[in-house]
């Protein structure tokens, strides 16, 4: 067992003077330096000091501390009958901000926006792929302008490319949903694999994150149906793993979808453990940009049957080589399907 | 290791991507993240049921001792109303808790209520951008009403850039508005503090329907039923986002409404500034 990290006496918090006290922890500002930037803004708000400073913008725990602190004082001030406006802004933090601003903006222009999402056309269902190209709602325009342009490349479950399609478009404001009969000519009935999703230019993704819907419960009228599921593109390792906690859920059958969005084959080892200890488990690999769909129970061939059901079960791949990976869960008594990303 | 298939234009942007990155640095950031609390609910009564499970190595690759604490809260906002600690766990052990357990400790034959984790360790830090040991809520019935797979919420630790201003935005994609089929939102308030929500509706022609503002307390778990705006005439598929005065974390299901049933039920994201 690993023994806890020693942390120096002389280093922990509540040994700091309290103005040396970390505010906002992500960009190391102290309650100093967070006095020294209301001093020199002249009590400005928390969005003048997020926007300037960074102060606050990223994992945003800080936040209600912030505005208690400029509400404190501010208070101080009027006190003391100092006025504060709260709207001058230092030139070199303009500065700063205009160079920065400039700098992401090249840098959107040329960063390749990528995603991608595992797809399926089975006697269950069927996946479609759905975008909404939404303004940020306190934007005059869309920073995206005033459509988007992507294409869509269609790999099968050994990792070989079956289609693509460019020049797709997308107005903002607009939602839409492509079937993949949509997309692709002449796919099998029973089909799956990955779907690669560009953008030509993205200034922003704001809410142009693609989501897949599984359509299921098919009737005369259309599907009854139909759960949402997002992309997971990425080609990082993982610092995790991928994984599942209740691949055998009473009730349910849970089935698994995978795929291998990187150039290079996955080969891992996938587990599962059951309570007790019990453990299965199995080679598993991958082509480049291959997919695999399948019931969890049929995992391991020509070993011991699964249980029918165990709620303390958990499933993971062994390998951190970076996986997209997504389970569905059938509830046949209910007809109706769930999906989640892990 | 290759992203191929990537076209001459796309290859091009790659590699000057990653000649600006190195000659334009990030801004400083805190490399010794903290390990960070998350949010979910809790649906219990005769029909439905939660099934919560945590293993520290959805989100960690490092031996060492995790801890998982749960709480589940009431109306009252700074006093949890019931509070699982589970031992030391190793990286691969997996706690389980179930809503059965948790009605009959508190004494409750309902529950529709929020929840918190704290999964931790005194051994080891984050690595890369997850700052949350992620468990997973799987929600059943047993009339086919509530099937779900949820995972927690982050309150803080999503490292990504997002888009605020004013106030906080969640978005989620093509929202299906039919006569068969309401939208539902559930609401999460991670704070102390009450705060206020609205539900804001983009449909497939442009028009923007807002309902709200809708009240959530501290530490409480709001929802939203759809009802009116599945009235109001929408072009289908909308474009849905939450507006919230602070941070909350909120989820879109859809309601089959001729069997009352469940249909969809998965996160929202904020508007991502990258």
């Amino acid at each position: 067992m690993m023994e806890p990290q020693k942390t120096p006496a002389a280093a922990a918090p509540e040994n700091l003077p309290a103005g040396k006290r970390n505010v906002c922890n992500c960009f190391q500002v102290t309650y100093d330096d967070l006095q020294k930037m209301l001093d020199a803004t002249n009590g400005a708000g928390f969005e003048v000091l997020k926007k300037y400073y960074r102060v606050g913008s990223r994992c945003t725990s800080c936040e209600y501390e912030i505005k208690d602190l400029v509400a404190v004082y501010r208070e101080e001030r009027r006190l003391g009958q100092i006025g504060v406006n709260g709207g001058v802004v230092p030139f070199r933090r303009r500065l700063e901000r205009a160079m920065r601003e400039l700098r992401d903006a090249v840098r959107r222009r040329l960063t390749l926006r990528r995603f991608g999402i595992f797809v399926v056309r089975d006697d269950g269902g069927e996946s479609s792929l759905v975008l909404s190209n939404l303004k940020f709602p306190e934007d005059a325009r869309n920073a995206n302008g005033r459509e988007i342009v992507f294409q869509v490349t269609l790999f099968n479950a050994a990792g070989a490319r079956v289609g693509q399609r460019k020049n797709l478009r997308l107005g903002s404001g607009a939602s839409r949903e492509f079937f993949l009969d949509e997309l692709f000519d002449g796919l099998p009935e029973k089909f799956h694999g990955m779907l690669l999703l560009d953008y030509a230019v993205l200034h922003e993704v704001g809410s142009l994150r693609p989501y897949c819907c599984f359509n299921f419960d098919r009737a005369v009228s259309g599907y009854r149906g139909r759960w949402h599921y997002h992309d997971k593109y990425s080609l990082g390792a993982y610092n995790g793993h991928f994984h599942n906690n209740h691949p055998l859920f009473a009730g349910q059958e849970c089935w698994m979808a995978v795929s291998n969005p990187c150039g290079a084959a996955y080969v891992s080892v996938v587990k599962l453990r059951v309570a007790g200890g019990r453990m299965w488990e199995r080679e598993f690999s991958l082509p480049p940009h291959g997919s695999w769909w399948g019931r969890v129970r049929d995992l391991f061939p020509g070993q011991p049957a699964l249980p029918a059901a165990d709620g303390n079960a958990v499933l993971w791949f062994e390998h951190n080589q970076r996986l997209m990976v997504w389970f569905f869960w059938q509830k046949s008594a209910d007809n109706i399907w769930v999906v989640q990303h892990h | 290791m290759s992203a191929e298939p990537l076209t001459f234009l796309q290859r091009i942007r790659r590699k000057t991507h990653r000649v600006l990155k190195a000659f334009v640095p990030e801004p400083a950031l805190a490399n010794e993240l903290e390990w960070a609390p998350s949010a979910n609910f809790v649906l219990h009564d005769e029909r439905v049921s939660t099934t919560i499970s945590f293993s520290p190595l959805a989100t960690t690759r490092l031996p060492g001792r995790y801890f998982w604490e749960f709480r589940l809260y009431g109306a009252n906002p700074i006093e949890p109303i019931f509070v699982h600690k589970s031992d030391a766990m190793a990286l691969h052990d997996q706690v389980t808790l179930t809503s059965g357990q948790i009605a009959a400790a508190v004494g409750a034959e309902r529950l529709f209520n929020y929840c918190e984790v704290m999964a931790h360790s005194p051994d080891t830090k984050p690595v890369g951008v997850s700052s949350v040991l992620v468990g997973f809520h799987h929600f059943t019935s047993t009339d086919g009403s509530v099937e779900a797979h949820l995972p927690a919420a982050y309150i803080w630790g999503a490292a990504r850039f997002t888009r605020t201003e004013r106030f906080h935005y969640e978005n989620f994609p093509a929202v299906k508005i039919t006569t068969d089929l309401r939208p539902v939102v559930y609401m999460l308030n991670p704070f102390v503090r009450p705060m206020n929500y609205w539900i804001v509706l983009t449909d497939a022609e442009g028009r923007e329907y807002e309902e709200g503002p809708f009240r959530v307390a501290g530490k409480g778990v709001a929802h939203w039923s759809g009802a009116r705006a599945q009235q109001a005439g929408l072009a289908s598929p909308a474009g849905l986002v939450v507006r919230s005065e602070s941070k909350g974390n909120a989820f879109v299901g859809s309601i089959h409404l001729p069997t009352g049933r469940m249909v969809d039920l998965e996160h929202m994201h904020p508007f991502f500034a990258q």
